[in-house]
């Protein structure tokens, strides 16, 4: 009687075994289907630079240094190396953008082909001290390329909330004098308009050009 | 096949579960690894601060004071509009006495700030110092994306070229004159950031 229960118990146990085991199997092939078809889109070099999936722009309404408006709409044709400062900061925006001037220049030296698919744009968290005329002149002293973009703060929440950007001001000893910590990423719109990708810092212009040429190729193919 | 479309959502459910879970583990992982650093480099600095007989040697130590030897001092040309600039230069002290930089003026600018820039998780923070430490027969480099001198409101025009005289001022007391030299960053000049050593601003004592 007893061997008979135990039997039961027995092949109970091992017919639940078998279909955990089963399961699990099927699980796991599952997965790593999923993850195989997943990461198939980006190469692994670009892995680090472009989004798995580029995100488009909600409208938001921002001004060029000219005047004009700068909207979701002027991110289109081309792609576009993105930096978001303000003019009075000394050290980290004129490295940023020098950087970026020295990718566009050596581009445009060695790979004219892939440099005309790129334009730079600069946007001013700072609207209270940079006005136009003084963002277009620092804009374009680092690069005819370069176009600088300021507005209203809300509208530039609204971007900056949009491509995961952050910035504070950090109050001085008076109040025109104050210094604003931003996230000195530089990011990547496609020509559709999307946010697509970003460049880490520290940044480095051999670094940068090889990834902008990539993304170039990988966009062709 | 209803219980099946069910299971599929609930197995959605439980695999991000898991990789939250995962998440978490890595990220405990990554705590306890860097405690651990923590733990080792405190124990380090402790059995180091024993060594105090190293003080005593320096304050024994030989009076040749040579001061600081400042290279390559530079400020970084900027659009004209550009009322904030930056200067960067090497401290080289080859003092046997730790030296530190305390204050900087400028009859270009209104004043000047010495800060450092940090980045951390992507944003650019710039942290005010109060000095600028160069440790004994050692240096201090202030270059770009790292310490720097913040020149604010410049009072006249400045290209590429022109120079700007700089008086630094030491913990010691003791302050010396220093000449940097405008450079321009982008466009022809074919110069790299930073890059260049012309020991402009070589100053003696």
């Amino acid at each position: 009687m007893t061997s008979r229960k135990f039997k039961v118990i027995y092949w109970g146990l091992a017919l639940v075994g078998i279909i955990v085991a089963g399961v699990a199997w099927m699980e796991m092939s599952a997965l790593e289907k999923r993850r195989a078809a997943s990461v198939s889109l980006i190469p692994k070099d670009l892995a680090e630079t472009l989004l798995p999936k580029a995100r488009p722009l909600k409208p938001f309404a921002l001004q060029n240094h000219d005047g004009g408006p700068f909207t979701e709409n002027q991110f289109k044709g081309k792609w576009d190396v993105v930096f978001f400062g303000y003019t009075q900061c000394p050290d980290v925006c004129p490295l940023s953008l020098s950087i970026m001037a020295e990718v566009f220049n050596s581009l445009e030296k060695s790979d004219p082909q892939v440099a005309e698919h790129y334009r730079g744009v600069f946007v001013s968290v700072d609207p209270k001290r940079d006005d136009l005329k003084i963002l277009k002149d620092y804009a374009v002293y680092f690069h005819p390329k370069l176009t600088g973009v300021t507005g209203k703060p809300k509208q530039l929440q609204n971007i900056a909330r949009q491509m995961n950007v952050a910035y504070m001001v950090e109050p001085g000893d008076r109040p025109d004098n104050y210094l604003v910590n931003h996230t000195a990423t530089m990011f990547l719109v496609d020509p559709q308009g999307r946010y697509a990708g970003v460049l880490q810092t520290p940044h480095e212009a051999d670094q940068i050009i090889a990834k902008l040429k990539k993304v170039i190729a990988f966009s062709q193919q | 096949m209803k219980w099946y479309l069910n299971y599929l959502n609930r197995r959605e459910i439980i695999v991000n579960t898991w990789r939250e879970y995962g998440r978490s583990l890595r990220l405990l992982t990554a705590v306890v690894a860097l405690g651990g650093v923590f733990a080792i480099g405190t124990v380090q600095a402790g059995s180091h601060g024993g060594h105090g007989g190293h003080e005593g040697h320096k304050k024994a130590g030989h009076n040749s004071h040579k001061g600081v030897q400042v290279h390559d001092a530079w400020v970084r040309e900027a659009p004209p509009t550009a009322r904030v600039l930056a200067a960067y230069m090497s401290l080289d002290n080859s003092s046997d006495k730790a030296c530190a930089l305390v204050s900087v003026e400028s009859p270009d600018f209104e004043r000047v700030e010495l800060h450092n820039t940090v980045v951390h998780n992507g944003m650019a923070h710039m942290m005010k110092q109060d000095a600028i430490d160069i440790p004994a027969n050692a240096w201090a480099l202030l270059e770009p994306g790292g310490y720097h001198m913040m020149l604010i409101g410049r009072k006249r025009a400045l290209k590429a070229g022109d120079t700007v005289p700089l008086k630094l001022t030491f913990r010691n007391g003791k302050s010396q004159e220093v000449t940097a030299t405008v450079r321009k960053t982008v466009g022809g000049g074919g110069m790299k950031h930073g890059s260049h050593a012309d020991h402009s601003g070589h100053m003696g004592h």
